[in-house]
């Protein structure tokens, strides 16, 4: 029966619908909650209107008053790192009170994504070391996984920090090797808030001014999101009479499901509810809706991303659309701001044809990442086409992929400078001659061609890189032969004259010789033409 | 991109259409299609929506019916039962004025096929090769779109169409059903049209299991799912009160959207139905409820179960109520429900670990009268969850319809564990279902068993009283009996056969051709 009350309240859990008097506060705070440190704190919740809420964590209290619609919010001072588990108390003028236990505060991280970032540890390469050990400061917050049509305030079912030592094998394993790797270097309690879902492209991911910053990338889009904008929004008369038809459908929907109810005779489906319906607009921002809306105000660290496969196919758009999500979400969260937006470059899949310069698969992605990465603020890239699956989108290593994102964070946000974070990316190129020399980022301590396999170190090997490709105006890729000269790389080919453009991996599964720095960290595929 | 676009119109187009359909249009339900195949020698329904009160008059094939619509729209009329026909004929409805026809229906024998994407993924290059020694047999698969619910709909979410498999086109046919189809027209007797209603893509056992299922689930581990079930099933007590605080819930949220509008506010979240988050039963909902009312002869089960159970009685538990409910659903206390067992998707195991709770657990369903199982661990490529050879595990399903259904004198299954001796320190197992006699073939994942008259059995692992498992040695000993020993143990307390991938493939067969049921067995007293 008690499970029959939540339901219920749940069930009514739509914002103007009133509240169960008792006091409450949102599902990120809780027993085992990880809370940002150094940044104020917005805690909120729900009480009667008018009730005077207070909160004290960590010889900190802050008091608020709930509005009209029972809402209340107040913003405790920064806080100090602290991996002592500690209370939280919230009490009510009513004398109603609220205690969470084993607060703690450290930084909370983003993971967001599709299944790759869903990935549980426990399918992952290296697990059996970490279940051995699980770590009780690092610990994740898992919001429900669905799609919504509208904004939410609460989540749909209730929600629970968990602490490491709760079935940690079946947590993100790329959140897990990469807070293991920062905690290895800082000791600080890592917390993540896992948003991600298997099988969906980037759009609905993505907050509804995302969608309209796209304005220059394809008018035509813009045009039908616009539409759709209208169509949802009740203050333009066209759309208000569309509503009160479709609530006019709907209100019948209701009469005949009670019918049925009482009858006990199947449902007929429910009509279009106004606006459009999870299967049009919901995508364009249903998961942005499900999993960030309710968060919008919870202070947190960074994001780290592992997307791309859905939109394999979107290789001219795909750097808008990733822009216009950092962008935005830089604008709706509360991560002060530029936040920390690293994101892991889509593995190798797929057959490796070996034709030069192919740009077969998810390549176009995965150059749409490195460009991202290379000219927006406080971004980063873990690079993985060399410890994916050409058979498996689901790669097993996510211990590197986590450790390579997590050097990212150790140089950029832990103070750790004297960690490379990552493999060579593609800078420019300088054409002399017959040849071009390319100038690249992050070669470290120099450049070398190697091979990975597993968890194991990069072994560098005689000889020099392969799966460079090399045109010229006539866009004809052919095997170009490669020498690395100090920290760039000069490619040729004897059957181009007059060389242009160079394509590196530029295929959905490169395989051979790659270019890695000494550090044993891969150069990310890239392509000099605009093609 | 405009792939996107593309979704985004294709889904513009459904819900315009959806929309359009009032609720005093005659509609006959989007299960009607073309090329549809019914039910030979049964009643079969007609259904649809129209407005309530309104007669409905319908016509097929000589027949004519006619069906009332009750308050929520909803009218159902019956044929009465009918020969096989290969020629198609239209199905009419009329209603004040208002008419809906469909074309090419033809009446033979009609199943359910049931599975994930591997059911009715095309062939592959083995499986072609192994239609392509058949004629192409006169079968149609409904393709069903991946609708979910969290309630049982009364039709499709959108309409389908059926397949129809030529000389050119049976590769792109699911494998299964196209053999299945094959076996059973290949029986003179039996050769009439096959039609698949078919409930594929993503689908397991959660999304097959109704809300009603509850009723059936006994096991203390399963409480907390049947408790869930019950919310969302309106016959039950916890349903009714759920589903009328739905709609309450609905209603306030209407009244409450209003005002929002009148006020040019954007709306806010919609309360959610029970079973919302479709932890079970979504697909059953949305893909075999509305078409429940359809005399079907019988349901093929192709789905790997990734479920980890607390113990096979639980697993028994659930699908025990899965075919129970799906009976009540069919209102056919003895519906025929034929399964595809599990293998051992893992690589070659080297050491001696039996793995085969799945495997087991689905055999003990055997014990429910008409049900069968089809045996598949030759059948694969020991890598993937998929079969390399699912023609093969159609063939075997046909079998149990060929015995059960169509009454041909068939061994469906293979040898089956009888009786567990020990003599001189070895144990002796006798086996039912031997066929003429046991045989140990070599057989190739594509090609039939060929037994070169050898005596060594692979496949066998032994323990003593301690329970550690050696492999074992085995040879045939007579026409049904195996002796299997292990010189590590001295008194065998259990034998077990092809319950993981061992390094030697399993090679007992039947004198037919069937390969042994796997099972793991202590000493008959």
């Amino acid at each position: 029966m008690k499970k029959f009350i939540s339901f219920c309240i749940y069930l009514c859990a739509a914002p103007a619908l009133v509240f169960s008097s008792a006091l409450q506060t949102a599902d990120l705070f809780g027993d085992h909650a990880v809370i940002q440190h150094g940044r104020e704190v917005p805690v909120w919740g729900w009480a009667n209107p008018g009730d005077q809420v207070t909160v004290a964590f960590a010889g900190q209290s802050a008091t608020a008053t709930a509005d009209k619609r029972g809402e209340w919010e107040a913003v405790l001072p920064p806080l100090e790192i602290s991996k002592e588990g500690r209370a939280m108390t919230v009490t009510s003028d009513q004398g109603e009170s609220l205690e969470y236990t084993d607060v703690v505060v450290g930084d909370v991280w983003i993971a967001s994504g599709q299944s790759n970032m869903g990935f549980p540890l426990k399918a992952s390469l290296d697990s059996e070391r970490v279940s051995k050990n699980p770590d009780n400061l690092i610990r994740f917050f898992l919001p429900p996984v669905e799609f919504q049509i509208y904004p939410i305030e609460r989540y749909s079912k209730p929600v629970k920090w968990e602490p490491g030592t709760e079935a940690l094998t079946w947590k993100s394993a790329v959140a897990y090797f990469f807070a293991e790797s920062v905690r290895q270097e800082v000791d600080i309690p890592i917390g993540f808030y896992l948003a991600a879902r298997g099988g969906t492209m980037i759009q609905p991911f993505m907050p509804m001014e995302a969608h309209l910053h796209l304005a220059d990338v394809e008018e035509r889009n813009v045009q039908n999101l616009k539409a759709a904008l209208r169509q949802r929004d009740p203050s333009v008369p066209a759309s208000r009479s569309e509503h009160i038809e479709s609530l006019d459908r709907m209100a019948a929907w209701v009469d005949s499901l009670e019918t049925s109810i009482a009858s006990q005779q199947p449902f007929r489906g429910m009509p279009t509810p106004p606006g459009g319906s999870g299967g049009n607009l919901g995508n364009l921002s249903g998961l942005y809706y499900s999993f960030f809306n309710p968060m919008e105000r919870f202070p947190i660290k960074g994001m780290i991303w592992y997307q791309g496969e859905s939109n394999g196919g979107d290789h001219g758009t795909y750097v808008y659309y990733q822009e216009a999500l950092i962008n935005s979400m830089r604008s709706t969260l509360n991560g002060g701001g530029d936040f920390p937006f690293y994101m892991v470059q889509l593995a190798n899949y797929g057959p490796d044809k070996k034709i030069p310069g192919a740009g077969d698969g998810n390549v176009g992605v995965r150059e749409a990442q490195r460009v991202v990465a290379m000219s927006m603020k406080n971004t980063g890239l873990a690079v993985t086409h060399d410890i994916g699956n050409p058979t498996d989108i689901h790669p097993k290593n996510k211990f590197d992929v986590g450790r390579r994102l997590a050097r990212w964070a150790l140089n950029r946000d832990y103070g750790r400078k004297d960690i490379l974070v990552s493999g060579p990316l593609y800078e420019r190129q300088e054409i002399k001659g017959n040849e071009i020399v390319l100038h690249f980022a992050y070669t470290g301590s120099g450049l070398i061609a190697g091979t990975k396999t597993g968890i194991e170190p990069v072994v560098p090997v005689d000889g020099p890189p392969e799966r460079f490709a090399i045109a010229g105006e006539d866009r004809e890729f052919v095997w170009a032969d490669a020498r690395i000269v100090g920290h760039t790389v000069v490619v040729s080919s004897p059957e181009v004259a007059e060389p242009r453009y160079v394509r590196y991996a530029y295929s959905a599964s490169p395989t051979g010789n790659l270019l890695y720095n000494r550090e044993g960290l891969p150069a990310s595929p890239f392509k000099t033409d605009p093609w | 991109m405009i792939l996107f676009m593309k979704r985004l119109f294709v889904w513009a187009f459904f819900l315009i259409g959806f929309v359009s359909l009032g609720y005093s249009e005659l509609v006959l339900s989007n299960v009607f299609t073309r090329n549809m195949v019914l039910q030979r020698e049964a009643k079969n329904p007609v259904f649809g929506t129209a407005a309530p009160g309104a007669t409905v008059n319908g016509t097929f094939n000589g027949q004519a019916f006619e069906a009332t619509a009750e308050q929520n729209g909803a009218w159902l009329g019956w044929l009465e039962p009918m020969p096989a026909n290969r020629e198609g004929a239209d199905l009419t409805v009329e209603s004040g004025g208002q008419r809906a026809t469909v074309q090419g229906i033809v009446v033979g024998d009609v199943w359910y096929a049931a599975g994930d994407y591997g059911l009715v993924k095309g062939m592959n290059q083995g499986e072609a090769k192994l239609a392509k020694e058949a004629p192409v047999p006169d079968v149609r698969l409904y393709l069903s779109r991946m609708g979910t619910s969290p309630y049982p709909l009364m039709e499709h979410t959108t309409a389908s169409m059926y397949s129809i498999p030529d000389e050119k086109s049976y590769k792109r046919f699911s494998p299964v059903s196209y053999a299945f189809a094959e076996t059973i027209s290949a029986v003179s007797e039996v050769d009439v049209p096959i039609g698949f209603f078919n409930a594929s893509g993503r689908f397991g056992l959660m999304g097959a299991l109704p809300a009603s299922a509850a009723a059936h689930l006994k096991h203390p581990a399963n409480q907390d799912l049947a408790l869930k079930m019950r919310e969302a099933w309106v016959a039950a007590p916890e349903g009714q009160a759920a589903y009328a605080a739905y709609a309450q819930a609905m209603r306030k949220w209407i009244a409450h959207s209003r005002e929002r509008v009148a006020a040019g506010l954007q709306l806010q979240a919609m309360p959610k139905p029970p079973n919302a988050e479709m932890e079970f039963g979504d697909a059953f909902n949305a893909r075999v409820h509305p078409i429940r009312l359809f005399p079907i002869r019988g349901v093929i089960w192709y789905v790997f179960d990734r479920t980890n159970y607390s113990d096979s009685d639980q697993g028994i538990d659930r699908y025990e109520a899965l075919i129970k409910s799906w009976r009540e659903a069919f209102n056919n206390p003895e519906l025929p429900f034929y399964i595809v067992q599990h293998h051992y998707p893992s690589g070659v195991v080297n050491a001696p670990n039996p793995q085969g709770g799945l495997t087991l657990m689905q055999q003990e369903l055997l014990s429910v009268p008409h049900t069968g199982l089809v045996v598949t661990y030759d059948l694969h490529d020991r890598k993937e969850w998929d079969l390399a050879n699912r023609y093969d595990a159609g063939r075997r399903l046909a079998l149990w319809a060929l015995r059960d259904v169509y009454g041909q004198p068939v061994e469906p299954m293979g040898p089956a564990f009888k009786r567990f001796t020990v003599a001189d320190g070895r144990a002796l197992i006798e086996f039912d279902y031997v066929g003429d006699a046991l045989m140990a073939a070599d057989k190739d994942v594509f090609g039939p068993p060929v037994n070169k008259g050898g005596a060594r059995v692979d496949g066998f692992m032994i323990a003593g009283a301690d329970g550690n498992w050696h492999w074992a040695e085995a040879e045939l000993a007579g026409k049904d009996q195996v002796l299997v020993w292990s010189e590590k143990v001295a008194d065998p307390a259990r034998v077990a056969y092809a319950v993981n991938n061992s390094p030697a493939k399993p090679n007992l067969y039947s004198g037919n051709g069937l390969p042994a049921l796997p099972f793991s067995q202590g000493r008959t007293e």
